[in-house]
């Protein structure tokens, strides 16, 4: 995180829950998109949607970006009582053509990289064609729709998701470990555990 | 050298004696007389055994030459026009078959197709047709027209649809119904049925295939008009014969008592009536119900939706840790590239390494 600090900025970013960068929505679809991330907000109390249009430099990596920027952003036109733990964050990239979601902690468990995957796959067409608010329609839908399936099965059975959490916390501590081991033979050496933090993130 | 000289002298001598004996003849005066006249042909006692049969040359007498009598130039072809010669095939005489093509602007295999659908169509329907089949740039000549013929051909027979056709365009074609009971088809009925049948006709681009269309459209339809007015005869009988009985058995309850009185239909009919009567105060009431219950599913449905938009989902919160020093969010989304039409999200799976996704 200090890397892309250091690539993008260590303070906070005031954005808004829609940002069009590069402008790529007309004031009509800007008004629709605020209406579906009050839907969104309305059926989610903890979280919240946000999507940002822009145009990345080559030297940047879009999943870093949209990580560095959902644990940075300020938005103003979203209440104070959803951090950004319960955040998900859309990332198009209009230059280079690429979409990516990021997630807060809160979904942690909660979203995949495969469902992440499937709901984008569905938006792929509308992207080909530029057509970006059907797009961010799609993964709208899409998405609420897995994020009510899981909230109705961690209501069910939270303990799943707990042994999930614990899992993963255990799981990544002994990946971590592993890399660790596998680049410095011996001794772990916490500075080149950061070294390979920031290289997971690559 | 004696008897040399003796053998060429009397060569000599023999040549001359040849050369006197075949001296040319002489004509004589007569003969160069008549010669002159051209009564003696020189050589022809050679050529005739006797000279005095010979006949004379003939001079034969120049043949007259016939005086050319001035040719009436034919009148131009004109497309428009009904040639005269097949006006009282088509408009004076009662035809027998049901395609009328004087002109024969059909060949005969298809003239024997048309009219043997036609013959099937009669067989089979209460309305014939009769078809006058006309060029496509022809007009019908004044005074004939389609009703006129009608009324003079048809009127009084059995109900027949005349229809004059004009081959290769059909929009011109004409439709009128003569005969028994052509009153009871509205002109509108009749030019629903026409257009019907031209357009059906107009979606083929051969003329013949278009009279085909045309003739098969008709009698399709031909064939509905006859459902609906045998539909409306049975409405009309069956009315009629609850009047009669209604009115025989008023005219029983005015009578003197004869309670006999009254046909069985006359029962049927009463007691029909009785069950309309009592069902039909609360016809009302069903309909109501019956939107009722459409209104109220309707709503439902609505609520459902309305329930399900504004519903609510909770999260359990989870203690994660933080990770790689970010405060709020660490996950790994996935990326999806778009700027290639074959680069399909299929073929991007797997983006993310290994170590990355969750156990």
């Amino acid at each position: 995180m200090r890397d892309l600090d250091r690539q993008y900025g260590a303070g906070e970013v005031r954005l808004r829950r829609l940002s069009d960068a590069a402008g790529v929505l007309r004031m009509k679809e800007r008004r629709k998109a605020e209406k579906w991330f009050e839907g969104f907000e309305t059926n989610f109390p903890q979280l919240f949607f946000s999507v940002y249009y822009g145009d990345l430099d080559e030297r940047s990596n879009i999943r870093q970006f949209g990580m560095w920027l959902l644990n940075h952003g300020a938005y103003e036109d979203i209440d104070i009582s959803r951090p950004n733990d319960g955040g998900v964050l859309l990332v198009v990239d209009v230059n280079s053509k690429v979409a990516s979601i990021s997630f807060g902690y809160l979904l942690d468990v909660y979203l995949s990289e495969e469902e992440t995957f499937r709901i984008l796959s569905n938006a792929h067409p509308h992207l080909l064609q530029g057509n970006h608010l059907k797009a961010l329609g799609v993964v709208m839908k899409k998405l609420t729709a897995v994020l009510k399936k899981k909230s109705r099965h961690a209501n069910r059975n939270p303990e799943h998701f707990e042994r999930l959490a614990g899992v993963s916390q255990q799981g990544a501590g002994e990946i971590l470990q592993r890399i660790r081991s596998g680049h410095v033979r011996g001794q772990p050496d916490p500075s080149v555990a950061v070294t390979n933090d920031e290289e997971i993130m690559r | 050298m004696r008897g040399s000289v003796f053998v060429a002298v009397s060569l000599f001598l023999f040549s001359a004696g040849v050369a006197l004996s075949q001296a040319l003849p002489v004509w004589s005066e007569a003969d160069r007389a008549r010669l002159k006249k051209g009564e003696l042909i020189a050589g022809a006692d050679i050529l005739v055994d006797d000279p005095d049969t010979l006949p004379l040359p003939r001079v034969a007498p120049e043949p007259e030459v016939p005086s050319i009598e001035p040719v009436e130039p034919e009148p131009e072809y004109d497309p428009t026009e009904l040639p005269q010669d097949y006006l009282a095939d088509y408009f004076l005489s009662s035809p027998e078959s049901y395609l009328i093509d004087p002109q024969r602007l059909l060949s005969m295999q298809e003239s024997l197709d048309r009219e043997g659908f036609l013959e099937y169509h009669a067989d089979d329907s209460e309305v014939d047709v009769r078809m006058y089949l006309f060029d496509a740039q022809q007009k019908i000549p004044p005074p004939y027209t389609i009703q006129k013929l009608v009324d003079e051909r048809y009127k009084g027979g059995k109900l027949t649809a005349v229809v004059f056709c004009f081959l290769g365009d059909p929009s011109k074609n004409q439709l009128a119904f003569g005969g028994e009971g052509a009153s009871g088809i509205t002109a509108a009925d009749a030019l629903k049925m026409l257009e019907s049948a031209q357009m059906k006709a107009l979606e083929k681009s051969d003329a013949t295939m278009q009279v085909e269309s045309f003739i098969v459209q008709l009698s399709i339809r031909l064939y509905w008009l006859e459902k609906e007015q045998a539909k409306l005869q049975a409405v009309v009988a069956k009315s009629s014969s609850t009047a009669d009985a209604t009115s025989a058995g008023a005219a029983a309850g005015n009578g003197s008592n004869g309670g006999e009185g009254g046909s069985s239909d006359g029962d049927s009919g009463n007691a029909s009536g009785g069950v309309v009567a009592k069902v039909k105060p609360y016809l009302l009431y069903a309909l109501g119900g019956g939107v009722g219950i459409l209104l109220v599913g309707a709503g439902l449905f609505l609520s459902w939706r309305l329930w399900q938009r504004s519903r609510i989902y909770h999260f359990p919160v989870l203690e994660i840790p933080t990770r790689l020093e970010a405060n709020y969010a660490a996950g790994v989304g996935a990326v999806v590239a778009f700027h290639n039409k074959l680069g399909s999200p299929s073929s991007q799976r797997d983006q993310v390494a290994d170590y990355l996704t969750r156990m």
